[in-house]
């Protein structure tokens, strides 16, 4: 065979949609041509798994059923009232549990092959896990019991692992021996005051006056509040009062259907007031101790950095008087004050020393004039050359 | 009244009847209108969704759409070719935006497991695969092979209800075997 049937013919031989000589033609080749035949076979199987998969042959029940929500929901609509809500009888695509085991149970009309099957781990092995994989939920009243036992040091079962209901136990339960009881109830009875745990105080404690430690005059600028802000809890803030409009209460203040709705979120509101403070006055002192130290460190930062920028301007003012002091000065030929330049280019400097080139006559000579010397003629020949050589009778050049 | 039409594609049947008194507020006929179409219109659903939950959903809200939107159904033509349009357009629109339903999902479309049982791997795997490249296709192309395999309407039929040709009809549904075929191909490959 030199061509083959095409995909359309195939396609319309298999739907019975060719007649006529188009009919002959399609199976006088498929007689005739392998590939062909084997090709159109391969449509088959793709039709016929395509209806195994989709044809959605359902039962007269569930139809039924179906028809009779979807009748509901178009009569209500129909009526202008609320149509009842829309249901499913599997799980959604995203509602599917993915770790569900994807292969049937064993039939146990197996017989010895089942056990048999067992025995291998047939159905067990990679099968996988049946955990739930959503997380438990939060049980409100649980964590508010822990709460409470928090707060109540005194209950010796505060923090004991596992739930108050003995019967709820999922380990075997066993007795102490008797030697434990002993020394646990001579422990308890000793007159030991009972740990109270660090609370951080954010309330002041009755009777007193949420006051600076430090004292009002401390404070700072009246016109930045906001100074000592960050370093003490916004309640003990006298400044709170007086806060502009403009800075928002924190935290924000919430309605209580919220807090319903945040996951995990318990279901009374956060609106009850804090518990008091305990009536130890020590809490309330240590935190102001803490709060003056640090406004003291600020402090003292803050005095070093006035410091530092004090003697920095100094220096600055002081160069700057310098650069002024030269500028201002008579100026004079500076070139001949560079030695080994000619004395015609020297200029004398007011109030510096009178710089000459090493030609020029000694002061020596300007104020001692040399005094001439006599000397015989038959001593013509004697000159100057012989008279001893000093200084004085250097010409100038 | 019971009536059970040879061809709700093609037929309009008493379809134009109903619809007129359901028009006017019948709520009798629009039940009966309801469950004269629900076979049809759930199988449609189920090729358009290949998820049994996802049908469930669809066949519901298209329900709850088509009562809506009751005023403006043909009242001469068939009601059921309006009704899955329907269907389609709201599926279409209810994955505007959001990405595609997976082609092959943990279960086979019925919500049953993908068991081999006595048949082997290698034929679950050839119906993933047919499964597959079916979700691949173009959402009209998977219309006509739906009518075409499904629901066994004829291509002069399928023309009828799709407004397409019959030559066109023909073609794209050859391609689309095609297309089924080298998908095959490229996963023995």
């Amino acid at each position: 065979m030199n061509h083959h049937l095409t995909v359309q013919q195939l396609s319309s031989a298999l739907d019975g949609a060719l007649t006529g000589p188009s009919l002959e033609v399609v199976v006088r080749h498929l007689a005739a041509c392998t590939d062909c035949r084997e090709r159109q076979s391969r449509l088959v199987r793709h039709d016929d798994v395509l209806r195994r998969l989709l044809a959605a042959e359902t039962e007269e029940a569930f139809l039924e059923a179906l028809g009779s929500r979807g009748e509901d929901i178009a009569v209500a609509i129909a009526r202008g009232v609320q149509p009842p809500p829309m249901a499913t009888t599997v799980p959604l695509i995203d509602e599917e549990d993915p770790y569900q085991p994807g292969e049937p149970p064993l039939d146990p009309a197996l017989g010895l092959d089942r056990l048999v099957a067992q025995e291998g781990g047939y159905g067990r092995i990679g099968m996988k896990p049946t955990a739930s994989t959503q997380a438990p939920e939060a049980d409100a009243d649980e964590a508010r019991r822990w709460l409470a036992a928090a707060e109540n040091a005194t209950d010796p079962n505060a923090f004991a692992a596992g739930p108050q209901d003995p019967t709820r136990h999922d380990q075997p339960e066993f007795e102490l021996p008797s030697w434990m009881d002993e020394s646990a109830a001579r422990r308890t009875s000793a007159s030991t005051p009972p740990r109270e745990p660090q609370r951080l105080w954010l309330v002041p404690t009755p009777g007193e006056t949420p006051t600076l430690p430090f004292g009002t005059s401390d404070i700072g600028d009246e016109d930045d509040p906001y100074s000592h802000r960050s370093l003490m809890p916004m309640s003990m803030d006298p400044h709170m009062a007086r806060r502009p409009a403009s800075m928002p209460a924190y935290p924000p203040a919430l309605p209580p259907s919220s807090y319903a709705q945040m996951p995990g979120a318990y279901p009374e509101s956060f609106e009850e007031p804090m518990a008091p403070a305990p009536a130890e006055t020590g809490y309330a002192t240590r935190g102001s101790a803490i709060a003056a130290a640090r406004r003291r460190a600020q402090d003292a930062r803050r005095r070093g950095l006035q410091r530092h920028w004090l003697i920095a301007g100094g220096s600055v003012g002081v160069l700057l008087l310098i650069v002024l002091a030269l500028q201002l000065a008579p100026a004079k030929d500076k070139s001949g004050a560079i030695a080994g330049q000619g004395a015609d280019s020297a200029r004398a400097v007011p109030g510096a020393p009178d710089l000459r080139s090493a030609s020029s006559p000694t002061p020596v000579d300007e104020v001692v004039p040399p005094t001439p010397r006599d000397a015989p003629a038959d001593s013509a020949g004697a000159s100057a050359e012989d008279a001893p050589e000093d200084s004085s009778n250097v010409e100038p050049q | 009244m019971e009536y059970t039409p040879a061809h709700p594609w093609t037929e309009p049947g008493p379809d134009s009847k109903l619809l007129e008194a359901a028009q006017r507020g019948d709520l009798s006929s629009l039940r009966q209108l309801a469950r004269l179409h629900r076979a049809s219109l759930w199988r449609a659903c189920f090729a358009i969704t290949r998820h049994q939950g996802e049908a469930e959903i669809l066949f519901q809200e298209t329900l709850a759409h088509a009562t809506r939107q009751l005023r403006a159904a043909p009242t001469s033509r068939p009601f059921l070719p309006w009704l899955v349009r329907l269907a389609r357009q709201v599926d279409a629109a209810k994955l505007r935006g959001k990405p595609a339903r997976p082609s092959v999902g943990n279960r086979r479309p019925n919500g049953e497991p993908w068991y081999a049982g006595s048949r082997g791997a290698h034929w679950v795997e050839d119906e993933k695969t047919t499964l597959h490249a079916f979700a691949q296709l173009h959402a009209d192309d998977q219309w006509i092979v739906a009518l075409r395999l499904f629901e066994r309407l004829s291509y002069q039929d399928i023309s009828r209800v799709t407004g397409l040709s019959v030559a066109r009809v023909m073609n794209r549904l050859a391609l689309a075997r095609e297309y089924i075929e080298r998908v095959h191909q490229a996963e023995a490959a």
